[in-house]
């Protein structure tokens, strides 16, 4: 009989420890979820859009011109004679911005001395992939290229 | 009567045992350390607080946000009375504090101070070293000048291009896909706040870590026939951390006179400039990269780290068959050789 009695209290113990426990464990796992999505940043799903860039008759053959994309990146927009190319100017290698020296032939990174040749294929310096392509369009003898969406509003 | 009365009233309302205290102030300092080099590890710890002081000065000032983040610091150096001063001495401080950093290490791996039992302590000192280098790194990007901003888009890269972890890391640092508006935020609040707080917390875990391991103790020739093996920290070692302090103080002031703080030219996120560089201590890391492929480039780094945290253990696979093999003395020599010659090489071009 006493020893039941002393069975019952450390059962009581025993689900109000497992009890608190749990609780704690659900609250705090919650929190840290909250607080891992805060600082997170959002991670949207990509749209697509083409851009107007320009006529195609004002980029002659072997010209090149900058544009930006709806984020302020840069695009070398090139005229290859058969066909137009655009190409990120992000260096695939830690980011900085590539550009084109006419005396090397060659687009140029000046952190790690990385050269794409202009088609945006590595050549020579650690850089990883040949830079980034856009999508071209020509539609009615104009230029289009397929950049990012940007959002201002929630979506 | 009174001042009896007036100790009573400290004691009951700050009820600890004062003299047990006292012993732990006083603890006697073995004799090596009058040598100053093993006073090396006081001068981080002065130059943090020179760091949190002045740090907390150009809080005042400073605006992180793109916007305004140059001007604010342009108005620090040019025009708020003594700006060019406190900011001189924090940019001076932190430098010296990495060369500190630096040779307090040195001299702990060539005495052979990290041997049993204090190798948690080395690791937490290489800790303190990588925290040190990361104030360098967001304290710089803070600027929004060309050069900053560019270190900063490339060490934010290198993070990415880390395996598996690497693009949480960098979307947790930049606050997003790429530098943005955000970024610079979070390098501030990382910069003045996380930062400084783990520093607190590995710096007091480092010096518990000295004061119950107690120092490794050598002895000199010249010392072998005094009397007292150990003399007290106070007042006599203090003595001699003030007075390194001092020095200190003299140096910085000197390198902030003669080299003040300046302005460059403001971040542009279109443009990188021809020649790139970034705070010295990365040279050798960015010499590293360009001579080798982006993976090469950065797990060869992360090897280096945990090599270096693992060093106690490593050496004492050495050592297994030769108690006195200087194995690890000469790797130590060659791994600081080749870390120089990189830096050098880097300062050159
Ligand atoms: C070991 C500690 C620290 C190191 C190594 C460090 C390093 C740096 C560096 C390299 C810069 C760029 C300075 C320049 O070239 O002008 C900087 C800027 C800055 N730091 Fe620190 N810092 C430390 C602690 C702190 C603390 C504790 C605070 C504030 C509580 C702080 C606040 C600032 C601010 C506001 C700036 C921007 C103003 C400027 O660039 O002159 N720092 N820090
Ligand atoms: S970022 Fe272009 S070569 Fe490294």
């Amino acid at each position: 009989m006493d020893s039941s009695k002393k069975d019952d209290v450390s059962r009581r113990n025993f689900l109000s420890t497992t009890l608190m426990g749990v609780g704690l464990v659900a609250s705090y796992g919650v929190t840290t979820f909250y607080a891992a999505n805060f600082i997170a940043p959002e991670d949207k799903k990509k749209i697509y859009r083409s851009l107007y860039v320009a006529p195609e008759k004002s980029v002659p053959v072997g010209k090149s011109i900058d544009f930006e994309d709806l984020k302020g990146r840069k695009i070398a927009i090139t005229n290859t004679g058969d066909g137009f190319k655009a190409l990120s100017t992000s260096c695939t290698h830690l980011g900085c911005q590539v550009h084109w020296e006419n005396e090397k032939n060659a687009f140029y990174c000046p952190c790690h001395e990385g050269y794409f040749d202009s088609d945006g294929n590595v050549t020579k310096g650690p850089p990883p992939a040949p830079l980034a392509k856009y999508d071209v369009e020509i539609i009615d003898g104009n230029i289009f290229v397929k950049v990012e969406e940007v959002y201002n509003a929630i979506s | 009567m009174q001042s009896v009365d007036k100790k009573n009233w400290f004691a009951e309302r700050i009820p600890v045992d004062w003299n047990s205290l006292k012993h732990f102030t006083n603890e006697p300092v073995p004799n090596h350390l009058k040598r100053w080099w093993f006073a090396l590890g006081g001068t981080p710890a002065y130059l943090f607080m020179v760091q949190l002081i002045t740090g907390i000065f150009l809080t005042f000032y400073y605006v992180p946000t793109p916007e305004q983040a140059f001007e604010s610091i342009t108005r620090i150096t040019y025009e708020i009375r003594f700006g060019w001063f406190i900011r001189g001495l924090h940019m001076w401080s932190a430098n010296l504090m990495v060369i500190a950093v630096i040779l307090h290490m040195l001299r702990v791996f060539f005495t052979g101070s990290y041997r049993k039992p204090r190798e948690l302590n080395w690791i937490v000192g290489v800790c303190i070293l990588l925290v040190t280098v990361s104030f360098g790194f967001t304290g710089y990007s803070l600027i929004y000048e060309q050069l900053s901003y560019w270190a900063a888009t490339v060490g934010t890269n290198i993070a990415q291009s880390v395996p598996v972890v690497g693009p949480f890391m960098a979307a947790f640092i930049r606050g997003g896909e790429e530098i943005g508006p955000n970024t610079l935020t979070r390098f501030f609040v990382f910069h003045i706040g996380v930062l400084p707080t783990v520093m607190f917390i590995f710096v007091s875990t480092h010096i518990f870590l000295v004061r119950t391991t107690g120092v490794t103790e050598f002895k000199f020739k010249e010392q072998e026939n005094e009397k007292e093996e150990t003399f007290p920290f106070f007042p006599n070692h203090l003595l001699t951390e003030l007075i390194i302090g001092l020095l200190l103080m003299y140096i910085l002031t000197m390198l902030v006179v003669i080299f003040p703080p300046e302005m460059h030219q403001k971040a542009n996120p279109l443009v990188t400039p021809e020649h790139i560089k970034p705070e010295w201590y990365f040279f050798a890391s960015f010499r590293w990269l360009k001579l080798n492929s982006l993976i090469v480039g950065i797990i060869g780094q992360a090897v280096a780290v945990i090599l270096i945290m693992a060093w106690p253990w490593i050496d004492k696979i050495f050592r297994r068959k030769n108690e006195n093999s200087e194995l690890s003395l000469w790797i130590g020599v060659a791994g600081f050789l080749a870390f120089l010659a990189l830096t050098v090489w880097e300062a050159m071009v």
